[in-house]
């Protein structure tokens, strides 16, 4: 299909030299200009019809499937057709009688063809811009009574039995007589009524379309009322009444430029068939060419003249032109395509270039500090927002993580799980996930009056995708730091347990015992013997309450049972000593690695102290066993339920514990039903 | 005199001990609020007080009873050395400190007399 429109290229491009040749080349004065007013104004028209084709041929590669583009290239080539032919007819008949073959057939087909250009532009191209489809089923009629009302037109005009209106001096070659009988008028008429309906549609058709599609059209839709009222002015000019001959010779060339004018509005500002890159990449490539060729020009003109041998090609000319050409090929193209992105993006970065420095920079940085921030900074930067801003779900509420511009301040917003919108301030939003799970949001604030353009709108959705793989990465490495800081946290708050129970229990003990012996000492001599002795006695008492608090005291700082005897006897041990009845479940799994034992008598002794402590439980379960590589621990009791591992508690410390060991810990107390403690910890088997 | 401090063992053996040094022990609080209400009642010439107690902290205690009418010397005790303390027991304007080990006859008369 690429080679066939380049061949139609071909044909177009063909078409509209010859006609501008032929507009340039006959003398002014023998020949009528087509449009009745100047020559100068047929050549813009074929300009003008340049454009219908190019458009349609830019259309037909990005959506192929869409009519409109097909419709721009018909339409567009039928009138490229009917100027050449009518220029050929003139030039062949008028200006040089006798000099052109063909010239008759020519004339004819020039009468005819006009009604497929002008036939097409002005009633389908309104009524299925620009999604390419009817605005509704209820307008199926319309487009039938456009096709009968071409299709009298045409062959009305084809086939009238007469002299051709433009060119009276050739009969027409395929005049039917029975058509002679028809009015001559009624295809003409037939046309402006489906011009006038085909315009109503579009302007039905932008009354009910909103947002992107309703700007799309706007433009268009001005643009259709033109041909309308310009083919009414044509009708009642060619009845003799000079105002309106006057009118239709104003708008008539003016409805011809805007219906592709208003497209290319469509196209470029606001985006439609997704034309950007092409046309960015067009625009550079065409100036390039035009550039190459003027250098060329120039320095074989220009210097050939110079030395007298203009005209000819020398080898050393061709040299010098193309070594010209090779210096300034590079920074021309670079300010071009520079100049060509801001023509069709606007002053802000492409949207291309925003996306590759993002995966480029993203790539390289893992801190929170830095990642965020810069996210925030590409999206300004590709979309023109006045402040963007990166929101990163933490525990259940969404945290401000960064914006641009830079603001202070951490703001939260709870996270609504009921679909509702993220946020509300911002005018757009979009989520950032990984591997389906939400894991924060881009939010924007564009200028007031201004909306993201659909390529703005995919910028955002490929950024948002990319951007979920950082996202996930920021939380990990913040996570790692809250863990971190919680371990700290957790030991230091753990030292000054163990001064406090120190300075409580077995100093206090201590004192106590110094009190004793002092007194001891001041009754010897003083007191009846049997009283000094019974004081010594306490003294005794004293120092062996002072041991078992000592040994307890130890067995929290570190379980010397669980290095001496094992695990299974660490954990029988903790049962028995258990202020409550606990039924244990151990299989013998062997000497496990020290911190996994560590961890493992923590987290039993936790569980039952909270069982009896808080709880009230009657029963507590422990349950140890091996699954899959793993080595599953469960404390479970019938107690209050409700139990949560809050910042800085036992459970939130023994979570931290679990997962430095690579596990979890999953922790299931509903109120008034029990209390379930279950931690899965990697573990080879041995 | 008064000894306030919230363990029963240290409270009992401080007694013995002191009686024994000849001073006369009135009475004994558990804790701040205890300690308040005794005084008022009791009017001792010295309180025994221990700086970490359940509910007031020592040094608020002593300066609550600085305003009482008549105020008696207030000792602070504690089982930590002065230093853990910074400047706050020489601003609490008590008569002394003593660690609970350093606690005998002796060490209390130096700093308010009595005593045997």
């Amino acid at each position: 299909m690429v080679m066939g429109m380049w061949a139609v290229l071909a044909v177009a491009v063909g078409l509209a030299g010859a006609a501008l040749l032929f507009i340039v080349l006959t003398p002014s004065g023998q020949v009528e200009p087509l449009t009745g007013s100047s020559h100068l104004l047929d050549g813009a028209l074929v300009l003008a019809f340049l454009v219908y084709v190019l458009l349609g041929a830019l259309i037909v590669r990005r959506r192929p499937g869409n009519r409109v583009g097909w419709i721009f290239l018909g339409s567009g080539g039928g009138l490229l057709l009917w100027v050449f032919t009518w220029q050929y007819a003139s030039s062949g008949l008028l200006a040089r009688p006798g000099s052109l073959a063909g010239a008759r057939t020519a004339a004819w087909i020039s009468e005819w063809v006009v009604a497929v250009g002008f036939g097409l532009a002005f009633t389908f191209l309104l009524q299925v811009f620009p999604d390419g489809a009817l605005p509704s089923r209820r307008w199926r009629p319309v487009a039938w009574f456009t096709v009968v009302a071409l299709g009298v037109w045409l062959f009305t005009w084809a086939t009238v039995p007469e002299p051709l209106g433009s060119f009276p001096q050739v009969d027409n070659p395929a005049g039917i007589a029975a058509v002679g009988r028809l009015d001559p008028g009624l295809g003409w008429v037939l046309f402006v009524l489906a011009v006038i309906a085909s315009a109503a549609s579009l302007i039905i058709r932008y009354r009910r379309s909103v947002g992107v599609e309703r700007r799309q059209i706007r433009w268009f839709a001005y643009a259709a009322v033109l041909p309308a009222v310009a083919l009414v002015a044509v009708s009642i000019g060619s009845e003799g009444w000079r105002p309106a001959e006057v009118a239709a010779e104003v708008l008539f060339p003016v409805a011809v430029a805007a219906v592709p004018a208003a497209a290319f509005v469509a196209i470029f500002k606001h985006d439609l068939y997704d034309l950007d890159l092409v046309v960015s990449k067009s625009i550079t490539i065409g100036v390039l060419v035009a550039l190459i060729t003027g250098v060329y020009v120039a320095v074989v003109a220009g210097v050939g003249a110079a030395v007298g041998a203009a005209g000819e090609l020398s080898l050393g000319l061709a040299v010098l032109a193309t070594a010209v050409v090779a210096v300034v090929f590079q920074p021309v193209r670079a300010r071009v395509q520079h100049l060509a992105n801001r023509l069709v993006y606007g002053p802000q970065a492409t949207p291309y270039q925003v996306l590759a420095e993002f995966s480029q920079r993203m790539g390289s940085t893992l801190a929170a500090g830095d990642a965020l921030p810069q996210l925030a900074q590409f999206v300004a930067d590709g979309t023109g927002a006045t402040e963007t801003e990166v929101w990163l779900v933490v525990g259940g509420e969404l945290h401000r993580a960064a914006a641009w511009p830079p603001q202070p301040g951490r703001q939260s917003v709870a996270l609504r799980g009921d679909g509702s919108p993220l946020l509300t301030g911002p005018s757009h939003t979009v989520e950032v996930r990984h591997h389906g799970e939400l894991l924060g949001a881009v939010a924007l604030h564009m200028p007031p009056g201004r909306s993201l353009t659909p390529t703005e709108r995919r910028l955002l959705a490929d950024v948002a995708a990319q951007a979920g793989l950082v996202l996930s990465n920021v939380r990990l490495v913040e996570e790692v730091k809250e863990s971190r800081q919680r371990l700290v946290a957790a030991q230091d708050e753990e030292r000054r347990r163990l001064e406090r129970d120190l300075h409580d229990g077995v100093q206090q003990r201590l004192v106590t015992l110094a009190l004793v012996l002092k007194t001891a000492a001041t009754r010897v001599g003083r007191d009846p013997p049997e009283q000094v002795a019974a004081t010594v006695d306490d003294a005794a008492c004293e120092i062996t309450a002072t041991l078992a608090e000592l040994r307890r005291l130890s067995r929290g700082i570190h379980p010397a049972i669980v290095t001496e005897g094992g695990l299974v006897a660490a954990l029988e041990a903790l049962a028995e000593r258990a202020p409550l009845p606990v039924e244990a479940r151990i299989q013998h799994t062997g000497r496990l690695p020290a911190p996994i034992e560590i961890t493992v008598y923590y987290l039993v002794a936790e569980g039952l102290t909270n069982a009896a402590k808080h709880a009230g439980a009657t029963l507590a379960t422990v349950e140890i066993d091996r699954l899959d590589g793993s080595l599953v621990v469960t404390v479970a009791d019938d107690g209050v339920g409700g139990a949560l591992a809050s910042p800085g508690s036992g459970l939130a410390g023994l979570a931290d514990r679990v997962a430095a060991l690579g596990g979890s810990l999953h922790i299931d107390s509903p109120a008034g039903d029990g209390t379930r403690l279950r931690a899965e910890i990697p573990c080879a088997s041995p | 005199m008064l000894i306030v401090d919230d363990h029963r063992g240290f409270r009992a053996w401080a007694r013995a001990f002191l009686e024994a040094e000849g001073y006369r022990v009135v009475g004994e609080a558990a804790d701040g609020a205890e300690a308040i209400s005794a005084v008022r009642h009791l009017r001792p010439e010295v309180v025994l007080l221990d700086v970490h107690l359940p509910d007031l902290d020592g040094f608020e205690v002593a300066r609550r009873l600085a305003a009482e009418p008549g105020p008696a010397a207030v000792v602070l005790i504690s089982s930590r050395e002065l230093v853990d303390f910074g400047q706050r027991v020489s601003e609490a304007g008590v008569h002394g400190f003593i660690t609970k080990v350093e606690l005998s006859g002796e060490t209390l008369h130096a700093l308010v007399g009595g005593g045997a």
